[in-house]
């Protein structure tokens, strides 16, 4: 398929979730405030989406803490480009411009999120029901990629649009798990847990939509350990970032495929060795090694395979040797 | 027997309807009703259909149709506007019916234009034997801003220029339909065609239950067809074809991408296409991928940068060198502009006699060529009645509405045709048909056109439909959307109901 638009595929399903993550992340840190005053819990959220520069520049440091500041701030305001309006809009025209190639029924369910977004109707729900704004925009993630899978073909446009869901779960999986380092420092297993921690592991597993997950797994016990091992590790939960890396490595095979081989793709070569590393240590060695450093390097690698996206399929170096002769 | 007799044994088709009060503009021809307001036999089911509707519904389904026009994102963007800003076209609800028989006529008479204008072309980039022969002034066709003399000596793939045209015509008051332009080059507004259907489907759903309508739907099939018909001979069976955008903030994207989908074809932008060794080629995720048919919504000289403007950034370098090579079918073919040139238009029907030996059977406006003296001469004297046209113009800028202008505006355009004679022609005011519009709660009567739209793969065929544009502004002549025009769902009968 045409390299540009594989690209804005990809592109649109990152946006789309990455809104529904920040709305997710928005309720559950409103949540857990109300479960433990006194912790600071929504300055880490301005650093794991990356955007506490952009915020310092706007506002005075002390609003970093201020709930309505911040989450104006990252719903609403289109200076701050991973805002849930600046993801949606950004999304809205990836799908504008690929309409050709996504079904109809995806364009017209983000173009109605879209016009409902501007409009009247979704700042009156934001100021009357949170919840219920977040909630919406939580399921335009659901709506966007059913669509998808519903009515496309299983065919290339799909798959990058699958690979750019798996890579941006994987990321927002690992930043989630980097908020509660943010709030709380660093974790010492061999110490009991406190009740704030209890609140702080809760609120990652929501954040992450891990609650039922875990606890169909581990049966009513709360612990750290499991809570990271369950989201970084767990073979079966969706949004682990062991299965979303799996998913990734499955599409950039396909996508290469008879061609090129995952090892002949850079982005191919590096997810596999990003995999590697988290499935050779076990959690336990993971946390005492700093849980912080070890999904730096995650989150690192994971924009350094979307990077070589670019040079594997969207912006590959154009040889003046032979072409495909499709058209024979 | 009185005239009171006479009233009483007329067949009475008038109503106490939505249409009851309804009456045409004084000296215009009506689409559905006479002066007297009665419906037009022809027409007379969809009058009885639209008569039943009630007002509290029509205002209703307005605004559902207007609603699905912006939830399916069936917008354009408007030059003066910021980026990103897009609008709905217009749209009307009340259908625009033509009669079977009148459009028997006007398929036929398409057909034999677009044909003759066909090789017209081939002659002109060709022989030119309908030059030396004098049916068409050399003059004319060189100083034509749409003829590009480089290209001369190219045959296309299969000899063809036209692979779409879009003849704007017009119902004059005497009720004949006579064509008032060509377009030759990118006409557009076909998906308006397909997605006022669509969406009229959906407001009035019982009025199209009793049948008797032509659809619309096989228009982007037909294209597809025409499209991998006419690729280049070495192309195979199986050609490749792409749709070529100038990119999403163009006005019309919303149709390119239309289009593309509805033929389940590839929308590029110049940047996905390279040539290498006179061959086109696209960037695709597996690599460079040869491409044989463009269909192109890119204007000719932004076409590539090689051979035209130098400065364009939507073009692809190198590829009218790929075309004349004969490896690239563009749809449509570069250099068509001269062949719908204002100036050029007073001589199409002599084209077609000269072409095909058939006299026209579409009639068209008569025309003054300002570059003739004396013709210039009864133009400049006669400004506050006629239409003067700018021949490089389009969307209704340009003009001089000679009626409803100003002495101002009139001397100014004298200056200007006294300076460029070339550049100008006039016509005389042609009372526009009307048909009703819902507008503010009651019908009332607005002017209409008729865009046809004819696809030659390579036989000429017309789609049994059309754009129906409205002058919505009281007292308007002008349909064009950056006129404040809109649009109406045009219903070709089939006599079958």
């Amino acid at each position: 398929m045409i390299s540009r638009v594989a690209e804005s595929l990809y592109w649109l399903q990152r946006y789309v979730e990455r809104a529904a993550s920040t709305a997710r992340l928005m309720q559950v840190t409103g949540n857990t405030l109300a479960d433990a005053p006194g912790l600071h819990t929504w300055t880490p959220v301005l650093i794991v989406a990356g955007e506490q520069p952009r915020f310092l520049e706007l506002h005075d440091r002390a609003d970093q803490e201020d709930p309505e500041v911040v989450q104006h701030f990252l719903t609403w305001d289109e200076r701050c480009m991973s805002s849930i309006f600046c993801s949606v809009r950004a999304a809205r025209e990836n799908a504008r411009t690929t309409r050709e190639t996504i079904s109809r029924e995806v364009f017209q369910t983000l173009n109605e999120a879209w016009i409902w977004l501007q409009g009247p109707e979704a700042r009156a729900l934001y100021a009357r029901d949170r919840e219920g704004f977040y909630g919406r925009i939580r399921a335009l993630g659901h709506e966007v990629r059913g669509c998808a899978l519903a009515t496309m073909l299983r065919d290339e446009p799909l798959a990058f649009m699958e690979l750019g869901l798996a890579l941006e779960r994987a990321d927002q999986t690992a930043r989630a798990l980097d908020v509660r380092h943010h709030a709380l420092g660093v974790v010492d297993p061999t110490l009991p847990e406190t009740g704030v921690d209890m609140v702080a592991w809760l609120a990652t597993l929501l954040s992450c939509t891990a609650y039922e997950g875990y606890f169909k797994r581990y049966r009513g016990s709360l612990r750290g350990l499991r809570v990271a091992e369950f989201l970084l590790l767990d073979p079966q939960f969706p949004r682990s970032v062991r299965v979303c890396l799996g998913d990734a490595i499955a599409r950039v095979a396909s996508l290469g495929a008879p061609e090129r081989s995952l090892d002949q793709l850079a982005a191919g070569r590096r997810l596999q060795a990003l995999r590697a590393r988290l499935e050779a240590g076990g959690i336990e060695e993971l946390v005492e090694e700093d849980i912080h450093e070890e999904l730096t390097i995650l989150v690192d690698g994971l924009a350094a395979a979307a990077a070589e996206l670019y040079g594997d399929f969207f912006d590959p170096p154009i040889a003046s040797a032979p072409t495909t002769e499709v058209s024979q | 027997m009185g005239p009171g007799r006479e009233e009483e044994d007329r067949p009475d088709n008038r109503t106490q309807g939505l249409l009851a009060a309804y009456r045409p503009l004084p000296g215009a021809r009506d689409e559905l009703v006479d002066a007297a307001g009665a419906a037009w036999p022809e027409v007379a089911g969809v009058h009885a259909a639209i008569d039943a509707l009630g007002p509290a519904q029509l205002s209703e389904r307005q605004r559902l149709a207007d609603a699905t026009f912006h939830t399916g994102g069936i917008t354009f963007s408007v030059y003066s506007d910021d980026r990103g800003v897009e609008k709905i076209f217009p749209f009307d609800l009340i259908p625009r019916p033509v009669s079977a028989s009148e459009w028997a006529m006007l398929d036929a008479g398409l057909r034999q234009r677009v044909h003759a204008l066909n090789l017209f072309l081939a002659d002109l980039y060709g022989p030119q034997r309908v030059l030396q022969d004098g049916v068409v002034p050399r003059h004319l066709v060189e100083g034509s801003a749409g003829w590009l003399p480089s290209l001369r000596g190219v045959v296309p793939p299969h000899g063809v220029y036209v692979h779409i045209a879009g003849i704007d015509l017009i119902r004059d008051a005497s009720g004949r339909f006579v064509v008032l332009e060509d377009n030759l080059r990118c006409p557009s507004g076909v998906s308006y065609v397909l997605e006022n259907r669509a969406v009229l489907k959906r407001a009035l759903p019982g009025v199209f239950e009793r049948g008797g309508v032509a659809s619309v739907e096989e228009y982007p099939i037909r294209l597809q067809q025409a499209l991998s018909n006419l690729a280049p001979h070495g192309a195979g069976s199986d050609p490749t074809a792409v749709v070529l955008t100038p990119g999403p903030f163009n006005s019309a994207y919303f149709e390119h991408s239309f289009l593309a989908r509805r033929m389940g074809l590839p929308l590029v932008q110049g940047s996905d296409l390279f040539v290498e060794d006179d061959r086109v080629h696209v960037k695709t995720t597996r690599g460079p991928q040869r491409v044989d048919v463009i269909y192109r919504r890119i204007d000719d000289l932004f076409l590539d940068p090689r051979a035209f403007r130098k400065d364009s950034m939507l073009g692809v370098p190198g590829l009218v060198g790929a075309w004349r090579k004969g490896n690239v079918t563009l749809a449509n073919a570069p250099g068509n502009g001269v062949a719908d040139d204002k100036a050029i238009y007073p001589y199409v029907p002599d084209v077609i006699r000269y072409f095909t030996g058939e006299d026209p059977i579409l009639g068209q406006v008569p025309t003054y060529v300002c570059e003739r003296p004396d013709e210039l001469s009864h133009v400049l004297a006669n400004l506050d009645s006629l239409v003067v046209k700018a021949c490089d113009g389009a969307g209704g800028y340009g003009m001089l509405f000679g009626p409803t202008s100003t002495r101002a505006e009139q001397e100014d355009f004298a200056r200007q045709l006294r300076a460029a004679p070339r550049g100008y022609i006039a016509q005389p005011c042609v009372e526009l048909s009307t048909c009703p519009v819902w507008l503010d709660g009651r019908l009332v009567p607005r002017r209409v056109d008729l865009r046809p739209y004819v696809v030659c793969g390579p036989d000429p065929w017309v789609l049994p439909g059309g754009l129906t544009r409205v002058a919505l502004k009281e007292g308007s002549y002008v349909v064009n959307s950056s006129q404040g025009g809109g649009s109406k769902d045009t219903w070709i009968l089939t006599g079958a109901s």
